[in-house]
């Protein structure tokens, strides 16, 4: 991708990036902080964990710098996940810190992976927004949604958050289901068309979600991920004023993060059919049948060869990811073949692992059944398999 | 011009009419149109129970398990005949025509599986777990212990007084290996009968018994004191005998209507006249009845399979996008049929297996297999085709995926139902061949 550095390009760091031994570092803060601090909410409370406690879990990786929140001074806003350093150093450090940490919890993967595309868009378009943030995809009426990308009087059309053009800046209005959010989200960055007389063009601006034009409606019951939340936003006739909203020259950054954002939401996927491998393993080795432990069992080799091959394809799916970002337009296409193609690998492991334990797979206590629920819950979540099909196919050149 | 089928068949000649069909009818009423009268009527009957007493309540008990208490579902299917019909009238409700037309003793259990399943998994679970309950004692019980048990359980259940009975063989450390010959052998049996006067002594544990703790009846099975699984012998266990409670209820990820439950037994004195079959001769009936609850199992299956369509025809014929319906485009419609052939396909299956007089191994543990495997697979296209709705409660299709999990495990996992096909038609087609 080209940075021209013109008004409207985004902001892209030049920070290097990390040497092989600060990624090291990083990744096994990750996995600590997993172990330490995420595996004791599971062990409490109902089959998701005490979810009274994801709020100081999230607090105490914003002051470890893991979680990204937005904002000088901020820990996590340049090294986090999905920190601005991203925009140089590229997503692989996320995306692996994103696994690890699903390995024991997707659903508190999932708040890190949701505040952080908030606060890597905000770094990228240098939004003056502070505090946990989360972004809003521009999401279409439609089973195609490049055609609207592609072109703002289309997107316009059908768009589900919009703007228009008021004199003193824009009024923005509509809404936006399933928005993944971490808890206690403070604002909203949001991509979206806007339309001026007969002029159409991509813009970018925040929103705060204490703002009276700002109606959330959470708790519908989800089938997982429950520590994160998936909320239904609405806006009613905000006016933001000129300078407050960037116009983008082009629609590379909102292809960059969508790609981003469908990556990480894989990424978590991979961690959680990890995860269930690993107990998996362990469980197969414990456990007799008569006087032969199941792992003895080629029925029971085979669930497991089977989902870790499924897994290490997803994970060089997901290394590749980075090598794609010379084109926005590739990155895209890649990221929503990596999103069905992936979340069905993923899946399948988590499944295959669930039928190692037999009927206690089955049982709340085991964390089996909790993984199969967040990993059908992230497969269906922003776009389901027969999108990002026809996204895969609409990138591609005729 | 017409282009269309039906168009195309109403130009035929008379003659030719008659010989395709032109009937504008769900696939439900082709395959109900297919059957002998007295199954056709009990197939509407099922239907209809599980539409008045099952659908309406479904997603609020799955939501709900610790406010909910399953005695007024249980006591509307008694009183509607639904946990009787393993006699026929007029001791019970069963349908002697409906058995001898279709030409299978568990055809009648085939159909009240998949429509009861099709409303409610859990609430299914919780009515048709009775038919396992009891089928020790239909398929080896004494004349005496078939009318007296099996008399008594259906006057009560047909009469307001719920009497569902449970069936217990499964262990904290043999699961798989009370399922299959080569574990059983080896199986690490804990729950034990002793010989005293007058009957016997039973201590030990039992887990993951569906309905353990609303039954008022288990089918226990238990082995002698020292010895193996050869020595197994199926008991009929009263809830209210001295030393037998039910333990921890399990928290179970669907189907949750029905509890799964620990049974314990601490002294418990079982008389002579509650062993069910030849004492000793307990693995044998639990093979037996394993062979026939198995295409129970498919038939459940089937329904939960059949939900997860039902739920995404609706919200496809309800939903639109780009102005469009749902169902009207290609990809949704490709699923869609997929989901539409995989049902027809799992029904072909457990139908032909329900209908053969005795049912044998290798047809039930495949039907069991496919059809739980093709009810795990519809409810993933379900949510598929839903996208973000699918993982949202209220529109079913996560609980009918939920639901469906748990048919690939139990009854034997799929994996130990694969080795059942094997291992019966070993010695037939899969036998050495000699040249
Ligand atoms: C909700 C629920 C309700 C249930 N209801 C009842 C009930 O009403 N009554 C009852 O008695 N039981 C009931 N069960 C028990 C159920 O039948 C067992 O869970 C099932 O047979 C598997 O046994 P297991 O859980 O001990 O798994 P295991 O036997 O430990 O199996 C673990 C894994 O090893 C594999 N495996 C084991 N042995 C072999 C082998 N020989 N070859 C190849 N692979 C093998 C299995 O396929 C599985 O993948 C219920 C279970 C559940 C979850």
């Amino acid at each position: 991708m080209t940075m021209s550095g013109k008004p409207g390009d985004p902001d892209v760091s030049t920070h290097s990036a990390f040497t092989i031994d600060e990624q090291k570092a990083i990744e096994a803060l990750g996995q600590a902080f997993a172990v330490k601090t995420v595996q004791p909410m599971l062990s409490r409370g109902g089959p998701d964990g005490d979810s009274l406690m994801v709020s100081g879990i999230l607090k105490e990786a914003a002051s470890i710098g893991l979680l990204a929140e937005h904002g000088e001074g901020m820990s996590g806003t340049e090294t986090g996940i999905w920190g601005t350093i991203a925009l140089s150093a590229g997503p692989a450090m996320s995306l692996n810190l994103l696994k690890n940490i699903a390995q024991v919890c997707g659903g508190i993967s999932a708040n890190f992976h949701a505040s952080g595309i908030g606060n890597l868009a905000a770094g990228m378009f240098k939004l003056n927004v502070t505090g946990r943030l989360a972004y809003v995809m521009p999401d279409f009426d439609g089973l195609h949604i490049m055609p609207s990308l592609n072109n703002p009087a289309v997107a316009y059309k059908t768009a589900s958050i919009k703007g228009d053009y008021s004199g003193s800046g824009y009024l923005i209005h509509g809404d936006k289901g399933f928005l993944l959010q971490a808890r206690e989200t403070s604002s909203y960055i949001i991509a979206l068309p806007l339309k001026t007389g007969d002029t159409y063009s991509w813009g970018v601006m925040s929103i705060p979600a204490s703002d009276s034009s700002v109606k959330i409606e959470a708790g519908k019951k989800q089938m997982g991920i429950r520590s994160a939340e998936i909320i239904y936003l609405n806006i009613y006739n905000k006016n933001i004023i000129k300078q407050d909203v960037i116009l983008l020259n082009n629609i590379d950054y909102i292809l960059l993060l969508s790609a981003y954002y469908l990556a990480g939401i894989v990424a978590i996927l991979s961690g959680i059919a990890k995860g269930a491998v690993a107990s998996a393993i362990k469980y197969a080795g414990e456990r007799y049948q008569g006087t032969k432990l199941i792992i003895e069992h080629p029925a029971v080799r085979f669930l497991i060869a089977e989902s870790e091959t499924r897994i290490s394809a997803v994970e060089a799916m997901l290394e590749h990811v980075p090598k794609q970002s010379h084109d926005a337009k590739s990155m895209l296409k890649y990221a929503s073949g990596l999103k069905w193609f992936g979340s069905v690998q993923c899946v399948q492991a988590i499944t295959d692992s669930l039928q190692v334990f037999g009927g206690y797979g089955y049982m709340e206590d085991y964390g089996m059944e909790k993984r199969l629920r967040d990993g059908e819950t992230l497969k269906s979540l922003s776009g389901s398999s027969v999108v990002h099909r026809h996204t895969v196919m609409d990138t591609m050149e005729v | 011009m017409k282009t269309d089928l039906r168009y195309a068949v109403s130009t035929l000649k008379p003659l030719g009419r008659l010989l395709v069909n032109t009937d504008n009818i769900s696939t439900w009423e082709h395959d109900t149109k297919t059957l002998p009268f007295s199954c056709r009527r009990l197939r509407r009957k099922y239907r209809m129970f599980a539409k008045k007493y099952l659908e309406p309540i479904a997603l609020e008990v799955d939501g709900d398990i610790e406010h909910f208490d399953p005695l007024p579902v249980l006591r509307a299917a008694g009183r509607e005949g639904l946990l009787s019909e393993a006699m026929f009238r007029p001791v019970g409700s069963g349908s002697l025509s409906a058995m001898l037309f279709s030409g299978g003793l568990t055809f009648p259990i085939a159909l009240k599986g998949e429509e009861l399943m099709s409303a409610c998994g859990g609430l299914g679970l919780l009515i048709l777990d009775h038919e396992l309950g009891i089928a020790p004692i239909m398929l080896a019980g004494d004349l005496f212990q078939f009318f007296k048990w099996l008399g008594k359980i259906a006057y009560a259940n047909l009469h307001g007084e719920p009497c569902p009975v449970a069936f217990a063989i499964t262990e904290p450390s043999a699961g798989s290996d009370v399922e299959e010959t080569e574990g059983a052998l080896k199986a690490r049996l804990m729950t034990y009968a002793e010989p005293v006067e007058g009957g016997y002594r039973l201590n030990g544990r039992k887990v993951f018994i569906s309905n353990g703790a609303v039954s008022k009846y288990v089918t226990l099975f238990a082995a002698m004191k020292g010895e193996g699984i050869e020595s197994w012998t199926c008991f009929l266990l009263d809830k209210e005998m001295k030393g037998f409670s039910v333990g921890r209820h399990e928290r179970k990820m669907g189907q949750r209507a029905s509890d799964a439950s620990e049974l314990i037994l601490e002294d418990v004195f079982v008389p002579g006249s509650r062993v069910i079959g030849k004492l000793r001769g307990g693995w044998a009936l639990n093979r037996n009845v394993l062979v026939y609850s198995r295409v129970g199992v498919a038939a459940m299956s089937l329904g939960i399979a059949r939900s997860a369509l039902e739920k995404t025809v609706d919200f496809c014929r309800t939903h639109s996008l780009g102005g469009k319906r749902l169902i009207e485009y290609q990809d949704v419609q490709l699923s869609i049929a997929d989901m539409m052939i995989d049902v027809s396909a799992a029904r072909g299956m457990v139908w032909q297996a329900a209908r053969s007089t005795k049912p044998y191994q290798a047809a039930t543990a495949g039907a069991k297999v496919f059809a739980s495997d093709t009810a795990y697979r519809v409810s993933n296209l379900a949510m598929e085709i839903m996208g973000d709705y699918g993982y949202v409660h209220e529109y079913g299709v996560e609980k009918a995926l939920r639901d469906a999990r748990l048919t690939q495990i139990y009854e034997g996992t799929n994996q130990v139902n694969r080795l059942a096909v094997i291992e019966w038609q070993f010695d037939s087609e899969l036998a050495q061949t000699v040249y």
